[in-house]
């Protein structure tokens, strides 16, 4: 980020392709809509752009582009909103891996997990998406999210719980790292 | 008698150790801990379980749309960084080479900073010689010793004098006596300029945009200056605000610029340059700008600049392989609101700027701070749906804070209850 900012024109293609997926995956959970993940997504990168010059090295990168990827899912959620509220139409996820047993047990496991990460409340799927997608630490999503250090592990404790819950009451074995009962 | 059960560890605790952000030596205990305990060792597993699942799918791929379209706009960001910062650099070794100039010849003589420039291979005159000592008085403990030892070199043979600092003074005096006659002609043309009374002003380096508007003036300028103003143009036009010759002045007002505004005057509406040049205009150093002009400059070119600039921004961020629904997100609020607010107050109008994209990447306490703000300025625009949907962010993401109240306050102010808190 650095050297994009002292206007180095390979740094960007860099950080969109080592970050760039991971966003997407983070904000197509958050939203459970691909289009809008993907419309938030190029919104994300364009702030990045734009805001570069604000960007301190003293902030973590990824805690940054994150805190930018999350403002993004909940302005998005809040004009949802605003809108007033066809049912959101989720398409299901196509399963691209290229391990067949890995793909077919991700198959199966991905719409349960998708569902339960839905089912979650807003702030306890924020916290978990952070924590678990973008691997920010909890008192960094304290300080993005506004809420105290111990609420957040609250909510990170019982979006796990919740997760767990669901995934065996769906046959999924989840010691087993997601094979179906 | 068997040892006392070791109490468990808070949860909170174990949800850190789960996920690697204890410290070694708590790790360490908790592990400790956790080898004995089996409560314990499930709450861990527990989570690890839930992690192995959902890493066992495989996230998405990211979509190519809009990527050609987002790296192109990222590679004419980094160009205008490299531009700014090269233009930056240039800026400022002017800059710092005009004030120097300027302060040197504005400057009477003895409040001249003593420097390598002043330092000159010359004899000084005897009383000359008396002046600096009388000047630069040595160390108290040595004064005694070197008076002797001046009087009694200076009596014997001037220019082999051991001291440092008598030479250092004598020669500053020498140099600023020899000078004297050969600035006299350019003092008295810089005498026009009235301005040693704000000597940084003469020396601050205009914008982009600024510099556009005063070209002709400085042009006129330092040609009425002759060579006082070989150190740059920026020293005519730059100081042309507080010109106090009629000559000077008249051909000032026929560029474009008046007078009595300062050096304000060429970012202020008559003379402000097309919205685009603002728009492209890479901001000027802070320290480079004083405030108040930056401020001026600021307002009179934000309801312009901004749509201007959105357009211009997103325009080069679609290149034509955005997607359109990308497109539309980028593009259409800010364009929308620079409209929308075109009859509000300009300073308003330029804080609503600063605060969105503040918004981008504020967390915590300042982005509750900022959308308060940013409620409270577009109630008193009127912007009834932006007023309310902001509000209603202050009163969804910080519920129960006195924020969220004021904010509650000001949507029911537009008759629109705010959506329900979520859950959290």
């Amino acid at each position: 980020m650095r050297r994009f900012q002292r206007g180095d024109a390979r740094a960007f293609p860099e950080l969109v392709r080592r970050h760039r997926a991971a966003v997407f995956a983070f904000v197509l959970r958050w939203t459970q809509d691909r289009a809008r993940a993907e419309d938030i997504l190029q919104e994300t990168w364009l702030k990045v752009v734009r805001a570069s010059s604000d960007w301190s090295p003293r902030a973590r990168f990824t805690t940054w582009l994150y805190t930018i990827a999350r403002n993004a899912c909940v302005d998005g959620a809040r004009r949802e909103r605003a809108r007033a509220a066809e049912p959101l139409v989720t398409e299901p996820v196509s399963t691209e891996a290229h391990d067949p047993e890995r793909a077919a047990a991700a198959s199966e496991l991905r719409p349960v997990l998708e569902a339960a990460i839905a089912a979650l409340p807003d702030a306890q799927r924020e916290v978990f998406l952070l924590r678990e997608m973008a691997g920010i630490p909890f008192h960094e999503i304290a300080r993005m999210t506004g809420a105290p250090e111990p609420t957040v592990k609250s909510r990170m404790r019982y979006a796990l719980e919740a997760l767990r819950t669901r995934l065996t009451a769906a046959g999924i074995d989840a010691s087993a790292g997601g094979q179906v009962a | 008698m068997r040892p006392p059960v070791p109490m468990h560890p808070d949860d909170d605790r174990l949800l850190e150790l789960a996920y690697g952000e204890a410290s070694t030596a708590e790790a360490r205990a908790l592990r400790q801990h956790v080898d004995g305990c089996a409560r314990c060792r499930h709450v861990l597993e527990d989570i690890a379980e839930v992690r192995s699942a959902f890493r066992s799918v495989p996230a998405e791929p990211a979509p190519e749309r809009g990527l050609e379209s987002l790296l192109a706009y990222g590679e004419q960001a980094a160009a205008r960084a490299r531009s700014r910062r090269g233009g930056l650099r240039v800026l400022a070794l002017l800059s710092a080479a005009t004030a120097f100039a300027v302060v040197w010849l504005v400057l009477p003589s003895p409040q001249r900073p003593s420097d390598g420039l002043a330092r000159a291979p010359a004899t000084p005159p005897t009383d000359a010689l008396a002046q600096a000592e009388v000047r630069a008085p040595p160390a108290q403990g040595d004064r005694g010793r070197d008076e002797v030892d001046d009087r009694a070199k200076d009596s014997k043979e001037k220019e082999a004098l051991p001291e440092a600092k008598s030479e250092r003074s004598r020669n500053e005096q020498t140099v600023a006596e020899r000078r004297r006659p050969a600035e006299f002609p350019k003092q008295k043309a810089l005498s026009k300029l009235d301005a040693p009374a704000e000597p940084l002003k003469l020396s601050r380096a205009p914008s982009d945009g600024e510099a556009a508007g005063r070209a002709a003036a400085a042009t006129d300028l330092s040609g009425a200056l002759g060579s006082a103003t070989a150190s740059g143009g920026k020293v005519g036009g730059a100081g042309a605000g507080t010109a106090g010759s009629p000559s000077v002045a008249m051909k000032k007002r026929s560029a474009g610029t008046r007078a009595d505004e300062g050096t304000t005057g060429a970012a202020a509406r008559p003379v402000s340059p097309p919205a685009s040049v603002v728009a492209q205009a890479p901001p000027a150093p802070a320290g480079a700008l004083d405030a108040r002009t930056a401020e001026v400059a600021k307002i009179a070119a934000a309801p312009m600049a901004d749509a201007v600039a959105s357009e211009d921004k997103t325009a080069s961020a679609s290149g034509g392989a955005a997607s359109a629904p990308a497109r539309n997100a980028a593009k259409a609020a800010p364009t929308m609101q620079a409209m929308r607010m075109g009859a509000g107050s300009p300073e308003k109008q330029a804080r609503l700027g600063e605060i969105r994209k503040e918004l981008e990447t504020a967390t915590g306490d300042r982005r509750k701070a900022l959308l308060l703000e940013k409620c409270e300025i577009e109630a008193s625009l009127q912007l009834g749906p932006d007023a309310v949907l902001t509000c209603s962010m202050v009163t969804r993401e910080f519920p129960g804070t006195p924020e969220a109240k004021r904010a509650g306050e000001l949507a029911r102010g537009f008759s629109v209850q705010p959506p329900a808190q979520d859950e959290r």
